[in-house]
């Protein structure tokens, strides 16, 4: 029998060959993992062996939705896109919202695994049950934009839902991106190189089903619970109102807005570039992924100067950050127009704007010169060098050739000691909040399975000032509250990767949990159990976040990524932030790590989890076929 | 009739999964009797019937009436011959088409607390 709220098929894709599968999802296949995050690290442990070029035919993508998807439980239309990353070597996957998620359900399928490589570029159409493979000769070098109009005006019906990479993942830059709905990027670890380097320019879906839940009624009356519960919660005003550009306010008051490459955590002139300037000037409106009660999304307009007319979706804050305040930028045309090019481009915002900081900073240090730039001036603040830089890196034009590879192969094919000013972990660059002001998070990036990475955890409970007596109730540490401490923040950090391991399965967006914690471990339990007709409780829900956490740790480990790459760049861990109100701190990595390890179970020498966490998940079967030695 | 304030509009589509919720009881935003149509990746126009009657002028069989306590307009399933005269004489393009059951359909006002109007979490429609 169908699982209710699945679609309950799993379309298999071979691009060398042209040719479709389908087969059933299996019932305990979906209990164990869930959706999502889940189901992909499942099947790209299974399918791609140890030692792939993750550029090569051989790597898979694969996208899926999660039990929730397509129904109106608040935030849930979200999908993620994984494959092994050109970036870090390692588990690679990007999570985003827009309406795709959600199509894919109803056109009956909870994954679709893409296996080969077309000799030719193309696109595919998956309407319905029928799946159509497209020349793609036409659309070859569009941008994002062009790509959605020209593919939607294609097949005739703008209710398509579609995924497309632009120029950047055509090129194969290591940190390309996948958009969707213009504005929406699934853009971390390269999966639109991954794309690109299997010449599938695009994957647009119609689904004209539906989704049934197995209790509609206590499921309705479960979303009218818990929306009120979002509206309660104090970030929902600031995300609802301004968008995530808020947080540039809290990371400036906290000293860790990340400036000229994170050399320092204020910047001068921040009056310029606050979230009220963002939400006074330039936004003009608001725009929500499906099923949303949040909208955090924005839509923004420059409409004079030099960059008038750009109208773009965000910019986020993270993307504010990475291409302004890290590259010494405070103007926000500059950076709304830099946004819309790496959005039309198809490149992530934060590799992106890190790749160029760290740039700026070696031509600083004199490491770099005009000469090695093709004769573009990496000075801070220097915006038309930016917009240049961002156009080299995604047509791997000279200079930008060497910056698409991401920092960590820049640095060493500059040499010169640039590595010292490459800010990454495990390959991929770093977010955008000083992590020396946040301890939780810096611990987070050193643990992240595809990198640093501020979502893997999103321990955002340190930074929204709750009282020390709810961090004692809560993570069993009243220092749990305090962004500076590093006390108790092993534990707050495993607690929220089980949680939003399983939350980005589910196919929930973080913003319903990750704040006041509308959305509990014990309310997605029973979010899914309304819907799919499982009695779930929240010991089941942790557990599953803890297996996929596990698992993803496994596939690394396989790849030989563990115990040194968690690990931070040392100007994070070794050089104290030099003013504002962080000054002093550094993060305390060395006292974090040990602790965690414990409370993860894994062995401290090797990194690999230990025989009696490997059994408590259920992953012997998965764990042999490692070939890993366990103790 | 729902008026439609298109500038508030996030395009979440609440209202097409509680509008095929209650009417069909399944999640299907593609048997919705209110639909956003977008543009640029914002909400462009939002499709739902604002009681001009034109469809039932044209209707030939009689099929299409006023109900006379919700002023909402109705379809006769019995008497719907599914011609799609009213599908592609509506000038808001809000009568649409159950290619399942072959007969055409539009807002009923949920026969009494209109659910779109109620979900919407932007308050982006009213009663009028």
């Amino acid at each position: 029998m169908k699982l209710k709220a699945y679609g309950g098929k799993i379309l298999i894709i071979n691009l060398d060959k042209k040719k479709t599968t389908t087969k059933k999802l299996d019932a305990l296949f979906a209990r164990k993992w869930l959706g999502g995050r889940g189901f992909n690290i499942k099947f790209l442990y299974e399918y791609v062996p140890k030692g792939t070029n993750a550029l090569s035919p051989e790597n898979i993508i694969i996208i899926s939705n999660g039990p929730l998807d397509g129904t109106r439980a608040p935030s849930s239309g979200r999908f993620t896109i994984s494959a092994k990353s050109p970036l870090t070597g390692g588990v690679g996957y990007a999570n985003s919202g827009g309406h795709f998620g959600a199509e894919m359900k109803y056109a009956g399928y909870d994954s679709i695994l893409i296996f080969g490589r077309s000799n030719e570029p193309i696109y595919l159409f998956i309407d319905d049950d029928r799946v159509e493979f497209r020349s793609a000769k036409h659309i070859w070098g569009k941008d994002t934009r062009d790509t959605d109009h020209i593919i939607k005006e294609e097949i005739g019906d703008e209710d398509i839902q579609i995924l497309y990479i632009g120029p950047a993942g055509e090129h194969v830059v290591r940190y390309a991106a996948v958009m969707t709905s213009l504005y929406r990027a699934a853009a971390r670890t390269g999966m639109g190189a991954v794309m690109g380097s299997k010449n599938l320019k695009a994957i647009a879906i119609r689904g004209t089903g539906y989704v049934e839940v197995a209790m509609p009624e206590k499921f309705e009356e479960y979303i009218d619970e818990i929306i009120p519960r979002i509206y309660e919660d104090p970030a929902f005003p600031l995300l609802s109102g301004t968008g995530t550009p808020f947080l540039l306010d809290l990371a400036y008051k906290g000293g860790g807005l990340s400036t000229k490459n994170h050399q320092f955590g204020i910047i001068e002139n921040f009056d310029r570039i606050s979230s009220d300037v963002f939400a006074s000037k330039y936004k003009i409106r608001d725009k929500a992924c499906f099923a949303c009660p949040i909208r955090c999304g924005k839509v923004s307009r420059v409409s004079n100067g030099k960059f008038g007319g750009t109208k773009t979706g965000g910019p986020e804050y993270e993307s504010i950050v990475c291409l302004g305040t890290k590259c010494g930028i405070t103007d926000y045309p500059t950076i709304i127009y830099a946004n819309d090019l790496c959005n039309r481009l198809g490149l992530d915002t934060i590799s992106t704007g890190d790749t160029i900081a760290f740039a700026m900073e070696c031509y600083e240090k004199g490491i770099l010169t005009k000469d090695d730039t093709d004769g573009v001036e990496l000075t801070w603040g220097n915006g038309d060098a930016l917009i240049e830089m961002i156009r080299k890196i995604a047509y791997r034009d000279g200079f930008g050739d060497v910056l698409a590879d991401g920092v960590r192969i820049a640095s060493k094919r500059i040499g010169r000691g640039a590595e010292k000013y490459a800010l990454h972990v495990k390959g991929m660059e770093v977010p955008s909040y000083d992590v020396r002001t946040a301890k939780g998070f810096g611990l987070g990036w050193a643990t992240a399975t595809r990198g640093a990475d501020h979502l893997a955890a999103l321990p955002n409970f340190e930074l929204l000032g709750y009282p020390p007596e709810k961090g004692l109730e809560w993570f069993g540490n009243e220092k749990t509250v305090d962004p500076y401490a590093w006390e108790g923040k092993p534990y707050l950090v495993y607690w929220h990767e089980n949680f939003a391991a399983v939350v980005d399965s589910a196919e929930m967006c973080k913003y319903t949990c990750f704040s006041a914690y509308a959305v509990k471990p014990q309310d997605l339990a029973i979010f899914i159990s309304y819907a799919v007709g499982w009695d779930m409780d929240e010991k089941e829900i942790m557990l599953i976040g803890e297996r996929i956490f596990n698992l993803e740790r496994i596939f690394n480990l396989r790849e030989g990524i563990g115990r040194k790459h968690d690990a931070l760049p040392k100007r994070f861990t070794d050089e104290p932030l030099p003013s504002g109100p962080g000054k002093g701190q550094i993060v305390e990595i060395d006292k974090m790590l040990p602790e965690y390890y414990r409370i993860r179970c894994w062995d401290w020498e090797t990194g690999i989890p230990k025989y009696d966490k490997i059994n408590e998940l259920g992953l012997e079967k998965e764990f042999k076929k490692s070939g890993l030695k366990g103790r | 009739m729902i008026k439609v304030d298109i500038n508030k509009c996030s395009g979440c589509r609440t209202c097409e999964l509680i509008c095929s919720f209650y009417h069909e009881g399944v999640y299907a935003p593609r048997l919705s009797r209110i639909r956003i149509k977008f543009k640029d990746g914002v909400t462009d126009r939002i499709l739902v019937c604002r009681q001009c009657r034109k469809c039932i002028d044209i209707c030939e069989v009689g099929a299409i009436y006023v109900d006379s306590r919700t002023g909402a307009i109705k379809i006769d399933e019995n008497k719907c011959t599914g011609c799609r005269k009213c599908v592609e004489v509506c000038p808001f393009n809000a009568m649409f088409f159950d290619k399942r059951k072959g007969i055409a359909y539009t807002c009923d006002l949920c026969d009494g607390e209109i659910l779109c109007v109620k979900k919407c979490p932007e308050n982006a429609l009213t009663i009028i």
